[in-house]
């Protein structure tokens, strides 16, 4: 699997150029975002225990996260688009395990830049929020398992693409609906709709949860975390095995004969 | 030789490009998954975003700069429906069409190639920004108990104004953005600062009556601000403030207009193409 | 007659930014140093209305540079050039209403819409009247048998559809000339034949001009009575295409069926004779008609052998092409 990393991000980085151009994209993306929540803390204050220091927190983790899931194992992303072009087949020959060898088939050099921006931006929150090295701790170790969320909800909606042909806009449509939310500061969901963000599609999870739990030390909601980031794992192989069985008994029109 | 010449008249002129705008809006039915984004993902984010300000305002008690929770997501709302009626996508393909060689294809035509994409990218939004909005506003009228109190006629007509001369000022903007990829490999940094700009100042996710007053003098002078202009319409004070906010955007007009001019031409003398 | 396209002393020069390895990122892009390729390089010629031309040359002769130029695209370094009567810098709108371009790897068709839309459309950029184009359209339709394809997405079509698609929507306008960039790539022979059927009958009923540029030596025979060679900027060869044979290779293809068991005697062989195939039944070999005189050949060959069959043939166009492009310019 290291293997796969490494020829993927070698591959890529050799277009030099075009490899900054998409890191410093994705950065100046970021940091627009980052900026729109400090304008918005700014006009009202903290907000159940959010403010801009906060957002701040909340933005690194989830772009360091993001950077690491999807900068190695952005197959999960882009298997609708192999089961679409017939490239799912050779996946399918591999001598290794399906679902490693899925993650790992593609990486993506723009989500080195957003791990770039992760890093920096979570040290500043470190440094404003005089973070201890305990909570320092915390927080890198949560971001396997939130990795694991991001990469399996993105397998599951990349699925779609096992039951309808040309689905690509689809799948990208249900993963901006956890990915959307889990940008905005979490503090504002509160009741039915935590419940919802949370659990149902694990918004929440991946990025105002961790921050929370880091800020007060809370195992509790690291735990939480930890339970959904097996769970989503555990569906995910799942779905993908329906998903599979289903293409192997070649029942998708655009199956390459 | 029997040979043709320039005698058309205006509407013949003209016909060409409404064609190429009818045609746009006509092929966008071949694309009804990007029109299904349009009416989940657009509606989905504004609902987002009224949570969050519902969330917002409750906790505080109060407005803040004559904006409530209506305002503030109806203004949001705006931005996000409009921006279907701007020309973020004319810089894509203007920059596609010089990196495929398709561009060069075009300047042998009967057409100025710019009006050309102008017309061709107005028609690419209108059915994503019709299906978007017929999901979004229903909604938005259910949860905001119908449009802010600031709400009247004289808004909508000049709101509509606005909208007209912030879809202008955007086009300019990003054609003229667009126009260095026939000098650089790669214009693609010039459309993040300028699209991450509108999405500040224009007001995709904090309204403008919202941010610090210099960031609202920024906006309200720069072309970043102009093209979402139509967002303010129920801002307390927008019945006096929309005629400067279009003189504004008259400005960047015609800035942009005589910019593209000479940047354009000096782009087609400096032409430079792989291949002979 | 009036010519067509009259080029005189056409140059075209192009800049690059060349890195300096020595000066580093920052050198280089604060004291950038270029380089100057001159792609085509002082040529003249003239085409007469209603002629069919054959523009050639290797990738990077500067044969595109050359239409791209003619066709308005890019302005000359220095030089004259007129297409129906019309500068092409100057007079770009009046030229591009009265040519057809097709360039056989870019479609100027819309993709996801049916080939009528994209007639429709062109109808309208190019001003033409309602009745006239009723009139051209259903001609077309009916040369270029796209009846049963006109209201097919242009995604749907095969390579050899959209060709013919293309090729027509550049003539509804009744161009008097076209510039054809490649036609024929990508297609197969069928597909290939029946394009080239389609241009001469518009060359030779409607008198439009055809300037071809292609790597198709099929394309050049079957198409064109005239052919321009260029390569490195340079004019090399401009005469009858028929002639192209003729002046660049004096060689001739012979071949002969023998009894069975029955060789070519290779020690009786003349000079001049170079044999290619030679076993029981049959030979294979080129004479160079510079060194010996074909019917000399023949008359060594036949005499004490039983000939079943023999054949005599002039090498494929594209080796005559072939070793022009690696020929010297002169």
């Amino acid at each position: 699997m290291g293997k796969y990393i490494r020829i993927n991000l070698a591959a890529a980085a050799e277009l030099r150029i075009s490899f900054l151009m998409q890191v410093g994209g994705m950065i100046i993306n970021n940091v627009s975002f980052v900026v729109v929540w400090l304008l918005f803390f700014n006009a009202f204050g903290t907000i159940n225990g959010w403010s801009g220091k906060e957002v701040i927190g909340l933005q690194g983790f989830l772009a360091l996260t993001f950077g690491i899931a999807f900068a190695f194992f952005n197959g999960s992303r882009d298997l609708e688009l192999f089961i679409n072009n017939g490239t799912f087949d050779s996946i399918l020959l591999t001598p290794k395990n399906l679902y490693l060898r899925i993650l790992t088939v593609t990486a993506t050099t723009s989500a080195i830049g957003d791990m770039i921006f992760g890093i920096l931006l979570s040290g500043i929150y470190a440094y404003m929020a005089h973070l201890s090295l305990t909570q320092v701790l915390l927080l890198v170790s949560l971001v396997p398992p939130v990795a694991t969320i991001l990469i399996n909800f993105a397998l599951i909606t990349s699925c779609i693409g096992f039951y309808m042909p040309d689905s690509a806009q689809l799948s990208q449509d249900a993963f901006e609906i956890i990915f959307g939310p889990s940008m905005y500061p979490s503090g504002m969901y509160q009741g039915i709709v935590r419940f919802a963000f949370l659990v149902v599609i694990p918004s929440i999870a991946v990025g105002g949860l961790p921050v929370e739990a880091v800020a007060n030390l809370d195992i509790f909601k690291v735990g939480i975390v930890w339970v959904l980031a097996v769970a989503w794992f555990l569906i995910a192989l799942f779905v993908l095995r329906r998903g599979v069985r289903r293409y192997e008994s070649a029942n998708l029109t655009g199956a390459r004969v | 030789m029997k040979l043709r010449r320039v005698d058309g008249g205006w509407f013949s002129r003209m016909s060409k490009y409404l064609y190429a705008y009818f045609l746009s809006v006509k092929e966008a039915l071949y694309y009804p998954k990007k029109l299904q984004t349009s009416a989940i993902i657009v509606p989905f984010r504004i609902l987002m975003m009224l949570v969050i300000y519902t969330y917002a305002f409750h906790y505080i008690g109060r407005s803040v700069n004559g904006i409530d929770v209506a305002i503030a997501v109806w203004s949001i709302a705006i931005y996000h429906l409009l921006l279907y009626m701007q020309f973020r996508g004319v810089f894509r393909t203007i920059d596609e069409e010089v990196r495929k060689g398709t561009f060069e294809l075009q300047l042998n035509k009967p057409y100025h190639y710019l009006a050309y994409k102008f017309w061709e990218q107005f028609g690419k939004g209108l059915l994503n920004f019709v299906m978007s909005a017929v999901v979004a506003v229903p909604i938005l009228l259910l949860f905001t108990h119908g449009f802010p109190s600031t709400t009247s006629t004289p808004r909508f007509l000049y709101a509509l104004i606005l909208a007209a001369g912030g879809t202008m000022v955007s086009a300019g903007l990003y054609i003229l953005i667009a126009l260095p990829s026939l000098w650089i490999n790669d214009a693609r940094p010039f459309f993040w600062v300028v699209d991450k700009a509108i999405l500040i100042f224009g007001g995709a996710y904090i309204p403008l009556a919202l941010l610090p007053s210099s960031f609202q003098t920024f906006a309200s002078l720069t072309p970043f601000g102009a093209p979402m202009f139509a967002t303010q319409m129920f801002n307390p004070g927008f019945l006096s403030s929309w005629p400067m906010l279009l003189i504004v955007q008259l400005f960047w007009v015609a800035v942009f207009f005589v910019l593209i001019r000479i940047v354009f031409s000096k782009a087609q003398k400096r032409l430079s193409i792989n291949g002979g | 007659m009036e010519n067509a396209v009259e080029v005189r002393h056409l140059t075209k020069a192009f800049t690059f930014p060349v890195k300096d390895p020595d000066k580093g990122f920052l050198g280089n892009l604060f004291s950038p140093q270029s380089r100057s390729i001159t792609a085509v390089d002082d040529i003249s010629f003239s085409v007469q209305e209603g002629e069919s031309l054959a523009f050639i040359g290797p990738n990077g002769a500067g044969k595109s540079t050359t239409i791209k130029i003619l066709t308005g695209i890019l302005w000359p370094t220095s030089g004259n050039v007129s297409v129906l009567g019309f500068d092409p810098q100057e007079q770009r709108k009046e030229l591009a209403l009265n040519i057809g371009t097709v360039f056989g790897q870019r479609s100027q068709l819309i993709f996801n819409l049916p080939i009528s839309d994209s007639f429709d459309l062109f109808a309208r950029v190019y001003e033409i009247e309602k009745s006239r184009y009723a009139a051209q359209r259903g001609k077309l339709v009916t040369l270029f048998d796209l009846g049963e394809i006109l209201d097919q997405p242009v995604r749907k079509l095969s390579l050899g559809q959209r060709m013919k698609a293309e090729i027509a929507v550049a003539l509804l306008h009744e161009p008097p000339i076209v510039f054809l960039d490649e036609p024929t790539i990508g297609l197969d022979i069928v597909a290939k034949r029946r394009l080239r059927e389609n241009l001469k009958a518009i060359n030779k009923e409607l008198k439009t001009t055809i300037f071809l540029t292609s790597h198709d030596a099929g394309d050049i025979e079957t198409l064109c009575k005239r052919t321009i060679i260029i390569n490195h900027g340079k004019m090399i060869f401009d005469d009858k295409t028929t002639n192209l044979k003729r002046r660049y290779l004096n060689k001739k293809i012979v071949r002969i069926a023998l009894e069975e068991k029955d060789m070519l005697d290779v020690k009786r062989m003349p000079p001049g004779i170079e044999i290619l195939k030679n076993k029981g039944g049959g030979a294979k070999f080129v004479v160079d008609t510079s060194v010996i005189p074909i019917d000399e050949v023949l008359k060594e060959i036949i005499h004490g052998k039983d000939i079943q069959d023999i054949t005599i043939e002039d090498p494929p166009l594209e080796e005559v092409i072939g070793k022009i492009y690696e020929a010297k310019t002169r």
